[in-house]
């Protein structure tokens, strides 16, 4: 039951000495509060007795004084149980956004972004409920119950047990309540994802539902659902509207048992006015610790169902990582970029999107990599980038195999421009300087330069310092894409990898930026992946894919010569361009 | 969970008057049940107040007389007291959460139908989940506000009146000096929901603003491991965090002073009482049980306070999306549905008939898509819209069944302009097979029907052999009552075309436009698509936006659409001698195009 613990075993631990404290704290607390309806009795019972007011002033007091001093260690209460849950839950995030950032692209893959960040907020969250305020209860239901019930016992042993014993009732009639309340919460999350479903499916397919004049037929059929979900709705409150009442109930028919029984001790002699009212006093402050502990059970629960979807993230070995120290090699300062026989497929499809790739670029050499969609371009450039783990022996830069490099070594050699232009809403500058090389304001001009950027940043409000994104300006398509050119100029790797990076970029500015490169760039390697003939043709060699071959490979001269696959794929692509100039 | 992050929806609305009124407007339909809660909290205050009371004369009466059979009588009256009380507040608990249920099934009914009217310019402009969030969430949200918030304020005042009455009439000293405390609980009550308020709002703010982290950090993961940046981007992440942890721990400050003060304030309330009240009953000047009952009573000051102080952030938390659902609600369509609409053709011979006459479309400003477009397509005709992606073709299909609103020029079906047909007559007589066929989850005679009750059972058995349909369903089991998934799942793609066809055959327009979908599927499946096209044009004026050269053949008219300008009109045969535009869409369609590839490669390039 408790293995789901282990997570976060040694965050508690680390914090320990603020729960022992506060557990001392409540049982402070909890015991002078405990002590005012004594007070309360001897006051009454004197009243009663003698019929001396002298006293009264003093028990005044003294109830004030008291519930002061327990207030103090109420605070101390809260202050360290709820305190180090908060700390908790900070380095439980810290420790999560530690290991994702050791995560490799797979687990990107099949984990939505979402998923992701509902785990981070509202998981750690639950978390957090149960190692802060539901411990904080069950500290405080422990030590009233410890404490008042053998006050009472002492008080009046007989009264005490006559109504104590109904009292258990009430903690297992809030536990059942809330079962059933819970299962039909459940039947309403149902409906209420059916009916949202069925919303978006609407939505999705309005175009159908407009051509076909089919407005009405929705209409009725989504006030179906949605009276549906309403009666559900209707289904829990009769359940959950019980609550209230019932322990109304329960907690007025404890005073009426001490209305029957103490009123009978008082009429006999038995007990005094001062302890029947003393024993009212206490059934109230045992309610509220009673019904807390079906809230605790229920905080436990969803705490470690939270914990086991933060320890499926937090079980994800990366499976890209550094080589064992002994088997780490360094990188040459140059060298050439080799695939051997790589095949590759990504986890779970089995399908196989590399297969058997061998290629060598020599340092100076610009290629280009083109194919059709799907043909494995871009896990190409994934795996240069060891986005995914490839086998050993597959891939080596200057003779070097990739597995027996450090990931931050491999990665300062290489700069990639991916397809997807992802810039963070930050500055422009920020962006560009991202690879962390710190940039002067020439340098940075030099790099916007390059990238062809400068014109366009100057235009911005506040040029290079303006703030891009959600919180700021939105770029155009190839406005982004030279961005984040800039961005890869910005570091000094010695491989470039370009993956269809210009193909919001027109013909024109692109081929600008190529030919800077080129005479930049002189012995390091460019990788490109585009289908522009204009591009193709400038490259030193092209490996054409498809379906994860390597079909051709050479010139573009040479391969249209051959009237190969390259060719075929080639003429397509020039009509296309052709029609685009029409 | 596809909730946005941004900032400033984070944060609560101020308080709007006209929004609140607005709100309870949909309350109105149910003011008899409204009337009828608020009575029941009446009953719940008095009989609230009725326990002690009995209590306290059980003391006074049989138990001081030491009478123990006298104590019976008030023992059950005090058991009726609970039974009423948990009937009373049950009751009423459930007509007010009805009352609020209600209220939003109402709302979740106006919005869905709302949308619904919009025209296909709102669809592309607001992506489908923040649609959702508004008919879902952003209701849901209102669950407090009509379920608990404007309702039981009654019950909170009445609560606190009654207790006060019964102290003053229980003994009026006592109770004004036991009320000396009330304003000190008000003011601390006040200062710490205003206080809690505050750090509430930054601790959103924080907590919003670590979201946005996260999610722009998973997205573009990739790019930070591939620079190298991990550490960099752990400490602005452990910056965040500790920003959000310390307002947090800020706020449990407040709480931690807060609930002893509560408390203290208590004890001296009960302290004035035993010593003040005490002295009283030395004096006896009052009972016993008028103590015990002020000392309960003055434990049941404090909940109906706290409540009226927590009304407020109700209201003002129900602000932020009542005010966007009312902004969604308030949304015209942009295709205006005419004062007087015209319901069938004025001229018989022009029936089927649709005319474009120089019209010009922008999606947005003066980005146009089609460019002073013109053709006629005469009744019973086919005519074969082609041109490469982002010619306008898809946009021309729109425009006939009046999807969107254009700029200039005019358009005509059955001779009448389009602007003056009621949008969705027009559209019964305007039949569309989109490109991406969209089916419902459902079986596939419910995707041929969609909902209409009157068709009989014979139209869509027949629309579907007319098709093929059958013999496809029959040999997946089932026929027509075969299982659709979510967007269609488990039909093939040949069959989901052959599902939109037999809609259109089910509804039998007189014009017929048809966006043919682009993928590619078997030779088979080809063939009985094309057969089931020609059973499709049978007696009807067809449009198709083609992309199979197959397809194309059957038109008896091709019209060229290029960058939304018509370029080229004519057959097959004249189009290609033409050596133009269509000679090359045709070039990349033919996989025969081998002969002088590297020539065609050159010369293009060049």
């Amino acid at each position: 039951m408790f293995k789901n613990l282990d997570l976060i075993k040694p965050y508690l631990q680390r914090y320990r000495r603020y729960l022992i404290w506060g557990f001392w704290a409540t049982a402070a607390s909890n015991a002078l509060a405990l002590m005012t309806p004594l007070v309360l009795r001897s006051a009454i019972n004197r009243i009663e007795k003698s019929g001396d007011a002298s006293h009264l002033l003093i028990d005044g007091l003294f109830i004030v004084g008291l519930t002061a001093l327990s207030g103090v260690f109420r605070f101390w209460m809260r202050r360290t149980i709820i305190w180090a849950s908060r700390k908790i839950e900070c380095d439980l995030r810290a420790g999560l956004f530690s290991h994702i950032l050791s995560l490799d692209g797979s687990f990107f893959d099949r984990t939505p972004t979402g998923d992701i960040v509902t785990r981070a907020s509202s998981d750690i969250e639950q978390v957090r409920q149960m190692v802060g305020p539901a411990v904080m209860q069950g500290m405080n239901t422990f030590v009233t119950t410890a404490v008042a019930v053998p006050m009472m016992l002492i008080l009046d042993t007989r009264l005490a047990l006559l109504i104590l014993l109904p009292l258990p009732l009430l903690a297992v009639g809030t536990n059942l309540l809330g079962q059933v309340a819970h299962h039909r919460f459940l039947a309403i999350q149902d409906r209420f994802s059916q009916l949202s479903a069925s919303i978006q499916e609407s939505l999705a397919g309005i175009r159908v539902i407009k051509t076909h004049v089919r407005e009405q037929e929705k209409k009725r059929a989504f006030r179906g659902d949605n009276l549906d979900y309403f009666r559900l709705n209707m289904d829990l409150i009769r359940i959950s509207a019980g609550f209230y009442p019932f322990l109304g109930l329960i907690s007025g028919s404890t005073l009426l048992l001490v209305l029957y029984f103490g009123g009978q001790g008082v009429i006999a002699g038995k007990i005094g006015l001062g302890t029947f009212v003393a024993f009212m006093l206490y059934m109230g402050m045992l309610i509220w610790p009673m019904i807390a502990l079906g809230w605790i059970v229920s905080l436990y629960q969803r705490g470690t169902a939270s914990l086991k979807r933060l320890a499926m993230i937090f079980d994800t070995p990366p499976n890209v990582s550094d080589p064992p120290s002994e088997r780490v090699r360094h990188l040459p300062p140059t060298g050439a970029l080799e695939m051997r026989h790589l095949t590759f497929s990504y986890n779970g499809t089995g399908r196989t999107v590399l297969n058997g790739i061998s290629f060598r670029i020599e340092p100076g050499e610009t290629v280009a990599i083109a194919g059709p969609t799907g043909s494995g371009k871009s896990t190409i450039a994934n795996l240069l980038w060891r986005r995914y783990a490839v086998a050993d022996g597959t891939m080596f830069l200057g003779g070097v195999d990739a597995n027996n490099v450090t990931l931050s070594e491999w990665r300062t050699h290489l700069a990639m421009v991916p397809q997807e232009p992802f810039l963070f809403s930050d500055t422009v500058r920020a962006n560009i300087s991202f690879s962390g090389h710190e940039l002067d304001q020439d340098r940075l001009l030099e790099v916007g330069e390059w990238a062809a950027l400068n014109k366009d940043v100057t235009e911005f409000p506040h040029g290079y310092d303006t703030i891009v994104g959600e919180r700021g300006i939105t770029l155009s398509g190839g406005q982004k894409q030279r961005t984040t050119i800039a961005r890869a100029l910005a570091s000094t790797a010695e491989i470039l990898v370009l993956d269809d990076a210009s193909s919001a970029v027109d013909a024109q500015t692109e081929e600008e930026i190529l030919s800077r490169l080129e005479t930049l760039f002189g012995t390091r390697i460019i990788v490109l992946i585009t289908h522009r003939i204009a591009t193709l043709q400038r490259a030193d060699r092209i490996l054409f894919l498809e379906d994860g071959r390597l079909a051709d490979s050479g010139t573009h001269a040479e391969m249209v010569a051959r009237s190969g696959p390259y060719a075929h794929w080639a003429a397509r692509e020039a009509i296309k361009e052709k029609l685009a100039e029409m | 969970m596809s909730e946005t992050f941004f900032e400033d929806e984070a944060l609560g609305k101020a308080y709007d008057h006209r929004l609140m009124r607005r709100l309870l407007g949909y309350l109105h339909p149910y003011r008899g049940r409204v009337v009828l809660a608020i009575i029941l909290l009446l009953l719940l205050a008095i009989l609230q107040i009725a326990g002690p009371w009995v209590m306290a004369r059980a003391i006074d009466g049989p138990m001081k007389a030491r009478d123990a059979s006298g104590l019976v009588p008030w023992i059950v009256l005090f058991a009726a007291v609970l039974l009423g009380q948990f009937a009373v507040q049950y009751a009423q608990t459930i007509i007010t959460q009805w009352i609020g249920q209600k209220a939003m099934l109402d709302l979740r009914d106006q919005l869905h139908e709302h949308v619904l009217a919009m025209d296909m310019r709102f669809f592309d402009r607001n992506p489908v989940g923040r649609i959702l969030t508004r008919i879902t969430s952003d209701v849901n949200s209102l669950n407090e506000l009509f379920a608990s918030g404007v309702v039981t304020i009654f019950g909170d005042i009445f609560t606190l009146i009654g207790i006060v009455a019964a102290m003053l009439y229980l003994d009026l000293r006592l109770a004004l000096v036991t009320f000396v405390l009330l304003p000190l609980l008000v003011v601390a009550t006040l200062i710490f929901k205003h206080k809690v308020r505050n750090s509430y709002r930054e601790i959103r703010r924080l907590v919003a603003r670590l979201n946005a982290f996260w999610q722009e950090h998973m997205t573009g993961m990739a790019i930070v491991q591939g620079f190298n940046r991990q550490d960099e981007t752990r400490a602005r992440h452990e910056e965040r965090n500790r920003d959000l942890r310390t307002a947090n721990l800020q706020s449990i400050l407040y709480y931690a002073v807060f609930f002893p003060i509560v408390e203290l304030v208590g004890a001296v309330s009960l302290a004035l009482i035993v010593w003040y009240g005490g002295g009283r009953v030395v004096m006896g000047a009052m009972t016993f049980g008028a103590l015990t009952a002020f000392v309960q009573y003055a434990e049941r000051f404090y909940a109906p306070i706290r409540d009226l102080a927590e009304k407020y952030n109700i209201l003002q938390s129900a602000m932020a999306s009542s005010e966007r659902i009312f902004k969604l609600l308030d949304t015209q369509p942009g295709i205006t549905i005419p004062d007087i609409t015209t319901s069938r053709p004025a001229d018989s011979s022009r029936a089927g008939e649709v005319v474009f006459d120089h019209v010009w479309l922008a999606y947005q400003g003066e980005d146009w898509v089609l460019k002073d477009v013109s053709f006629c397509v005469s009744p019973g005709e086919t005519v074969a819209l082609v041109g490469a992606t982002g010619a306008g073709k898809t946009s021309i299909a729109n425009l006939i069944a009046r999807l969107y609103e254009f700029q200039k020029g005019s358009i005509t079906v059955d001779g009448i302009d389009v602007r003056a047909w009621d949008p969705f007559i027009l559209r019964h007589r305007v039949g569309t097979v989109s490109q991406d066929v969209f089916l419902f989850s459902g079986t596939v005679e419910e995707n041929i029907r969609m909902g209409d009750a009157t068709m009989s059972d014979q139209t869509v058995a027949a629309a579907a052999r007319r098709v093929g349909l059958e013999r496809l369903s029959d040999e997946g089991g089932n026929g027509l009552n075969r299982t659709v998934g979510e967007r269609g799942a488990g039909l093939s793609v040949g069959e989901k075309q052959l599902v939109a066809f037999a809609r259109v055959v089910a509804d039998d327009p007189a014009v017929l436009i048809l966006d043919e979908a682009t993928s590619s599927v078997d030779h088979e499946t080809e063939a009985r698509l094309q057969e089931a096209l020609r059973e499709l044009f049978k007696g009807r004026t067809n449009i198709v936006v083609a992309h199979r050269l197959s397809t194309v053949r059957h038109a008896d008219r091709i019209i060229v659409l290029h960058k939304g300008r018509v370029r080229e009109t004519g057959t097959h045969d004249e189009l290609i001698a033409q050596r133009g535009i269509y000679f090359y869409l045709d070039q990349l369609q033919s996989t025969a195009a081998e002969p002088g590839l590297a020539a065609t490669v050159e010369r293009v390039a060049k």
